[in-house]
């Protein structure tokens, strides 16, 4: 297999582009355009045009009778990772108050803010999680002052769900709070303070794609599904390995959770689950497994979490 | 950088020009002789543009919006096309 790559590409015909000259200049059968917005419409037109060229498309766009065939969408329940990360910063934190830096309030990133606060108040029944949004991905000001607006009110575990955590991590790192990360290791830019965090894992799908595609397996003729989810159980995720803050009781605690959730007999979104403003969000007796479409459109924060999608 | 950006611009410009203007051989072997520069194996390109399957080598393309260094987003997915290209050789 051979491996063709192109950076710092942004969501505009630019990106029609790159993928045209890898098709036609480097013989490219299968493409990853991985950025949300390269979707609609490049990816689409692109699609239609090469219809014997497979594009795979990270997020959940693709849609059955109305995206070309030889599109397929993939993703993971990272929140998985966060509910585990949770445990670590709630075991972890002597204030209590948890931080929160998420980019946009969408159902991944409210995903993302639940599971590591309940996973927080499953071992520290009264932290609170604060939640501030940026308003986009890439807003390193914002993230800084958000990040050090949370240092100043006594925060001591900061999180993020933004394109680089970067800017979070050195900035709490500096202040001398707890950090845990997001979307890869950031443990080299906060050497004392990171705690673990929630990674992607993308080696094991795009190994496994790689090998179908070598089998002459296409997503155009159905041999390779179009719709590809997973979790920490199929490696779509996994945690950071743990800082050297974080105690051996919150080890064991992240690990049996990780166990647990791996084995299926640990559900994050059970009843009765109340948001923020007290309405019941999910009733008792109810629980909403990882591929429960309702969870796809969260719009509510959970009781905990203190802010506003609103805001 | 700049000299970088340059060759880019102009292999794609070079590929269309042929694209518009000659027969399929032909732009294979000028497409051959553009990218020898930046890719090791531009024979393998060519056969990979063939057919899919079987033992001949697969072109596989990834496409990031910021850098591939970047604690994030980005060097999540670079890392696991890393990995693929280390777990699927040849």
């Amino acid at each position: 297999m051979k491996l063709v790559e192109e950076a710092n590409v942004p969501e505009t015909t630019a990106v029609s582009e790159s993928m045209r000259s890898m098709i036609d200049i480097d013989g490219a059968i299968a493409l990853f355009p991985t950025s949300f917005g390269y979707f609609d419409p490049h990816i689409l037109k692109m699609a239609a045009e090469y219809p014997d060229v497979q594009f795979f498309h990270a997020g959940g766009l693709y849609q059955e009778g109305k995206t070309p065939k030889n599109v397929a969408s993939y993703f993971g329940y990272i929140d998985e990772s966060q509910y585990v990360a949770g445990i670590v910063a709630g075991l972890t934190s002597k204030t209590g108050k948890l931080g929160f830096v998420g980019a946009k309030p969408i159902p991944q990133v409210l995903r993302n803010i639940n599971a590591f606060t309940m996973g927080a108040r499953s071992v520290k029944p009264t932290i609170t999680t604060q939640v501030i949004f940026t308003g986009n991905w890439a807003e390193p000001i914002k993230e800084a002052e958000a990040t050090n607006s949370m240092a100043d009110q006594g925060i001591d575990v900061v999180t993020c769900h933004v394109d680089s955590p970067k800017v979070v991590m050195e900035t709490a790192e500096k202040r001398g709070i707890y950090t845990s990360g997001y979307h890869a290791d950031q443990s080299a830019l906060a050497p004392k303070g990171y705690l673990t965090g929630a990674e992607w894992d993308w080696t094991n799908i795009y190994s496994q794609l790689a090998e179908e595609l070598r089998t002459g397996k296409k997503v155009s003729d159905g041999t390779i599904p179009h719709i590809l989810r997973g979790a920490l159980k199929e490696g779509f995720c996994k945690i950071s390995p743990y800082g050297p803050a974080v105690s051996a009781e919150a080890k064991k605690a992240a690990d049996d959770a990780k166990a647990k959730l791996i084995d299926g007999s640990l559900v994050i979104y059970q009843g009765e689950l109340k948001d923020n403003q007290g309405k019941v969000v999910i009733p008792a007796g109810q629980a909403l497994k990882q591929t429960d479409p309702k969870l796809e459109t969260m719009d509510y924060l959970v009781d905990g979490v203190l802010g506003s999608i609103g805001s | 950088m700049s000299q970088r950006r340059f060759i880019h611009l102009s292999r794609r410009q070079i590929l269309r020009g042929l694209l518009a203007t000659t027969a399929f051989g032909v732009t294979a072997k000028y497409g051959a002789g553009c990218t020898s520069a930046s890719t090791p194996s531009a024979s393998d390109s060519a056969a990979g543009s063939s057919a899919a399957g079987g033992d001949k080598p697969l072109t596989i393309g990834f496409i990031y919006v910021g850098p591939k260094d970047d604690y994030g987003y980005n060097q999540a997915h670079a890392e696991g096309a890393a990995g693929m290209a280390k777990n699927s050789p040849g």
